[in-house]
């Protein structure tokens, strides 16, 4: 007996080691091809990258500077020498616009992405579970126009992209009825209306899949027991829903980080929110290529970096996560 | 290939009983006369009012909606309403044209890497997953740094960032495909892998990739809109919908409904694909309905 169960706990610690290791070298091969993705960016800029930032009648002294601030004046392998090096120690260079460092500009602008993104998860995590429990226990009799009302409503919400999403919350919230602010950062009020823009659509998709399982758990033998026993709906649903139905919540909201930051990009002109992805979106259209590496390389890694810890959250809450991989 | 167009032609024939009245649900109506709409504005919009919409009317600025401008003026005095449906048609050529480059490159990759086996065959997958979780507008932007601002770095970038897509849906189709008996009984036969292709696993992936085409369209449609909205896209005097959008973002108070127009007519083309392609699906395969 003992031995069986050592032999079945070092089984399970090389599984977790295999399984590490597997997510962590994939985690690190993403970053490498990021890392020279973005090298490459500037050198496959047809013609002359200066240029672009210069614009056409630049003068020949101020285009060789700027190449010389791009790295393009050096032997291709020092270029990116100097490259990895520079992204190791969180040096990016410096703005071509501002002149600020792009690690500078990264700290100053992080707090609205962050503000609204992370008040998008909770109204995903929280109000995906809450409508999908909701519905489910709702729809449990046969009750086809409230099931058709909702999957049309959810349907239609998480199909709508957050820029869009956003625009319509404008004009109904701060337009319309002007409960709230629009433009800016700061306040938290200010940040309710992007988040919702970020969130609104993943949690309507989270919605639809807790009812499904809420549906599947509610037919469960186990819950016909504990129903015939009087269990109190409380206990009903502490001791026997809500544990089984968060298991399919958890890869949704793994997945998430990847959504939001993609939609942080666009939804930040929408609500002229300073952030990380309206700072992409400008080094993009003036061609300030170390803002563009340095935040494609920054929010590159937070969506590896949480992707990953939800990935292992997954494999500890579900071991059959890890077994998929590992095989 | 035409062998291949063939057999679709006869399986649809041949299940043409079956499929009677999959196409008439109230939302599959609904979607084929939206697209059919859209497609029609694009033709024709451009050419019955492309003069109209330009027309400025320096005294009637950020009208409100009324019975002359149905969505009211823009800040030339412009009326929002024509430009909306002038739009249409470049909104929806650069949604096919990004939807091509997507399709090409991700039907392509899929199919090399579905039709390997073994070590390369994971690896692939691998990389396509990994590419699959990074967020796609991060690597359309990368994109648009290296072509430049416009309509042809726009297309071109969001088609390199939703190949992935296509690629592991082709990837999955395939491998699931070429593991049914028939497959192997064909290949135990002796048929060679290029027949084994064209008489059974393309005619058998067909469908599901038809219906994923007609979705992404969609997805195409709004990714476009979304980098010309960030300034990245169509410049005036050319206009899509995306574009629109950012000029009636800049005076939502003052104008709302020059917001809100392009808004909904990006969503509406956006949901009825999607629809369609639900509809596209039950058409093809009556089993999964």
């Amino acid at each position: 007996m003992t031995t069986t169960t050592t032999v079945r706990a070092r089984g399970s610690t090389m599984q977790w080691a295999r399984f590490l290791l597997i997510r962590l070298v994939r985690a690190v091969v993403v970053m490498v091809v990021l890392v020279v993705v973005t090298f490459a960016m500037v050198r496959l800029v047809p013609g002359d990258p200066a240029q672009r930032i210069l614009g056409m009648n630049a003068d020949p002294v101020a285009l060789a500077a700027t190449r010389e601030r791009l790295g393009l004046d050096a032997a291709w392998l020092t270029q990116f020498a100097d490259y990895v090096n520079g992204v190791l120690t969180f040096d990016f260079g410096t703005s071509f616009q501002t002149g600020e460092t792009v690690s500078k500009i990264i700290a100053d602008r992080v707090w609205p992405t962050l503000q609204a993104a992370l008040l998008a998860i909770v109204l995903v995590a929280v109000g995906g579970l809450l409508v999908g429990l909701w519905a489910g226990v709702v729809t449990e009799r046969r009750r086809p126009v409230t099931e058709a009302t909702f999957s049309g409503i959810t349907g239609v919400i998480g199909i709508l992209p957050p820029y869009l999403l956003g625009t319509l919350l404008v004009w109904l919230f701060a337009v319309q009825l002007q409960w709230l602010p629009v433009a800016g950062s700061g306040s938290l009020a200010k940040a309710i209306l992007p988040a919702m823009a970020l969130g609104l659509a993943p949690m309507a998709m989270l919605a639809r899949v807790v009812r499904v399982e809420t549906l599947t758990v509610l037919g469960q033998d186990y819950m016909r027991l504990a129903r015939s026993k009087h269990l109190p709906g409380i206990r009903l649903f502490t001791d026997h829903l809500l544990p089984n139905v968060l298991g399919p919540v958890l890869p949704i909201l793994g997945a998430l980080s990847a959504t939001l930051i993609g939609g942080s990009v666009v939804i930040e002109r929408v609500f002229a929110r300073p952030g990380l992805g309206e700072e992409l979106a400008q080094g993009v259209q003036v061609g300030d290529f170390p803002v563009v590496q340095g935040l494609v390389i920054f929010l590159g890694g937070v969506v590896v970096l949480t992707s990953f810890i939800a990935d292992v959250l997954a494999a500890i809450i579900d071991p059959r996560v890890r077994r998929a991989v590992v095989r | 290939m035409t062998q291949t167009t063939s057999i679709a032609l006869a399986a649809l024939r041949g299940r043409r009983s079956r499929r009677k009245g999959s196409f008439a649900t109230p939302t599959g109506i609904l979607s084929i006369v939206v697209t059919v709409l859209l497609v029609l504005l694009a033709i024709f919009a451009p050419v019955l009012w492309q003069e109209a919409s330009l027309e400025q009317d320096v005294s009637n600025i950020f009208a409100p909606p009324s019975t002359e401008h149905w969505v009211g003026t823009d800040e030339l005095g412009r009326d929002i309403l024509l430009r909306g449906l002038v739009a249409t048609r470049l909104s929806l050529v650069l949604a096919a044209l990004s939807l091509c480059i997507a399709v090409a490159l991700g039907v392509t990759l899929g199919l090399v890497v579905g039709l390997a086996r073994g070590r390369w065959s994971s690896f692939g997958g691998g990389v396509v997953d990994a590419w699959l979780g990074f967020p796609a507008i991060l690597l359309a932007l990368v994109i648009v740094a290296i072509v430049g601002p416009g309509p042809s770095g726009a297309f071109l970038a969001i088609g390199i960032a939703f190949s992935p897509y296509f690629a592991r849906m082709t990837m999955t189709l395939t491998t699931s495909v070429s593991e049914r008996d028939y497959v192997a009984a064909a290949r135990l036969a002796g048929v060679p892998r290029r027949r084994i292709f064209t008489r059974y696993i393309a005619p058998n992936i067909g469908d599901s990739l038809a219906t994923a085409i007609f979705a992404g369209f969609g997805e195409c449609l709004v990714a476009v809109a979304a980098l010309s909205f960030l300034g990245l896209g169509t410049r005036s005097p050319e206009t899509d919908w995306g574009q629109l959008l950012t000029e009636g973002v800049k005076n939502i108070y003052t104008a709302p409904a020059a917001a809100a127009f392009p808004a909904v007519l990006i969503a509406l083309a956006g949901i009825a694909m999607a629809l369609l392609g639900d509809v596209v699906a039950r058409a093809l395969n009556p089993r999964r309905s």
